[in-house]
């Protein structure tokens, strides 16, 4: 299946083109230079193997475009904040701590995988590794590695739960759905509907696209 | 100084929250000091009570376990930044169906949740008062919705929580009315 590129939808909207006008202030300039400094590839949460299936389901659940530069760091993003032990301020009864279900559910994935294809999930095709994930995620599953952790449950509440938050985190994922990023301390102006401060994004709508990417260009 | 690793409020004098680098005074007792009220959480409840008693003349000391965060210059407007304002300490979510909750279901700074509460507080609807007898569900409460309403205005003052100039149901219920202007 072939990505969207949200970017189609608000042409030439880069939020980090705001970094140095009024929009930004040095706090915002630290916080997200340091999340966009995360290197994609390093982690401490996760083993090698952990780590590698971890890096392919997310690249299952949320494709990015080839040409996105730099790309979302979903895995490492994600292995921070389990290494980090901070928790969402809840837990389902039904599942197990979040670092728990997270070594147990990528354990288990790997099992599914290997009795779906003879692989560790990361080395099978796309195509089975999508069928292994729509498998944990109807709780169709056949390994015995789930035994005391319900597939549903945590493809819904932990996985999807941990892996959307990292995502929609980043700027790149801000440019991508036309979100303005931090609204402070530059703040909303034009409250009535349908009208939006020189800060925000310009939607692209049939007919209208090149007024879009003009109206982007200067988007600060 | 980082308000996380040392206390910002001590020797008589708290953050200025609207001023950068700024401070007030604080009134301040000392450990083995007799107090006429101690209160646990600095939050929409706690915070508002200690004030309250003391412009009433009472010694007061709410204990509060995060920082006293200076908004200026300590937050950046970014979510997962700002989940550091969050107490995240874990709540078990258990039942036929679990609820699931947000992390930001209280605050761990001084001013408890009211650091990220958005200045949202709806009121109760008159009819959710006798929730028992008039919706056939939950319990009545052992008081009239009348007897409420100007305690609202109230804490709504004190807390200074937004919303519209007429109240959309209760006393003088006035249908919101949404400007549209091109």
């Amino acid at each position: 299946m072939k990505p969207i590129d949200m970017n189609e939808r608000y042409p030439g909207y880069n939020v980090l083109n705001k970094r140095n006008s009024p929009s930004w202030n040095d706090q915002t300039r630290e916080v997200i230079d340091a999340r966009l400094a995360i290197d994609a590839d390093f982690h401490r949460f996760c083993d090698e193997a952990e780590w590698q299936t971890l890096c392919a389901v997310c690249n299952q659940i949320i494709p990015q475009p080839d040409h996105r530069c730099p790309k979302v760091p979903i895995a490492a993003m994600v292995d921070q904040k389990l290494y980090s032990g901070k928790g969402d301020g809840y837990r389902d009864a039904r599942l197990p701590a979040q670092s728990e279900a997270w070594r147990k559910g990528l354990a288990a994935i790997n099992a599914e995988a290997a009795l779906e294809g003879g692989k560790p999930f990361c080395e099978l095709a796309q195509e089975q590794q999508r069928v292994v994930l729509l498998k944990v995620q109807k709780g169709e599953v056949a390994s015995p590695a789930w035994e005391g952790l319900s597939p549903q449950l945590f493809f819904a509440k932990r996985l999807l739960h941990d892996v959307v938050t990292a995502y929609f985190a980043h700027p790149a994922s801000w440019s991508e759905i036309g979100f303005g990023g931090p609204a402070s301390p530059r703040g909303y102006v034009r409250m009535n509907f349908d009208r939006r401060d020189p800060w925000e994004a310009s939607e692209a709508r049939p007919g209208r696209e090149e007024e879009a990417r003009r109206e982007n260009e200067h988007v600060g | 100084m980082s308000a996380e690793s040392s206390p910002r409020a001590i020797n008589g004098r708290a953050p200025d929250v609207f001023r950068p680098s700024g401070w007030v005074a604080m009134r301040e007792y000392s450990e083995d000091e007799p107090v006429d009220f101690a209160i646990v959480g600095s939050g929409a409840g706690g915070g508002t009570l200690a004030c309250k008693l003391a412009e009433h003349g009472f010694s007061v000391v709410a204990l509060d376990a995060g920082p006293y965060w200076r908004p200026l210059e300590d937050f950046a407007s970014d979510e997962m930044h700002q989940s550091k304002l969050y107490w995240t300490d874990e709540r078990i979510v258990d039942g036929e169906n679990p609820l699931q909750l947000g992390s930001n279901n209280s605050g761990k700074s001084v001013g408890g949740s009211t650091v990220h509460f958005a200045m949202v507080s709806l009121r109760f609807r008159p009819e959710w008062f006798k929730s028992l007898s008039v919706l056939g569900y939950g319990a009545d409460w052992p008081l009239d919705w009348r007897e409420m309403w100007h305690y609202y205005a109230e804490v709504e003052q004190a807390l200074k929580v937004s919303g519209p100039v007429n109240y959309p149901w209760g006393r003088n219920a006035r249908a919101i009315r949404i400007a549209r202007t091109n």
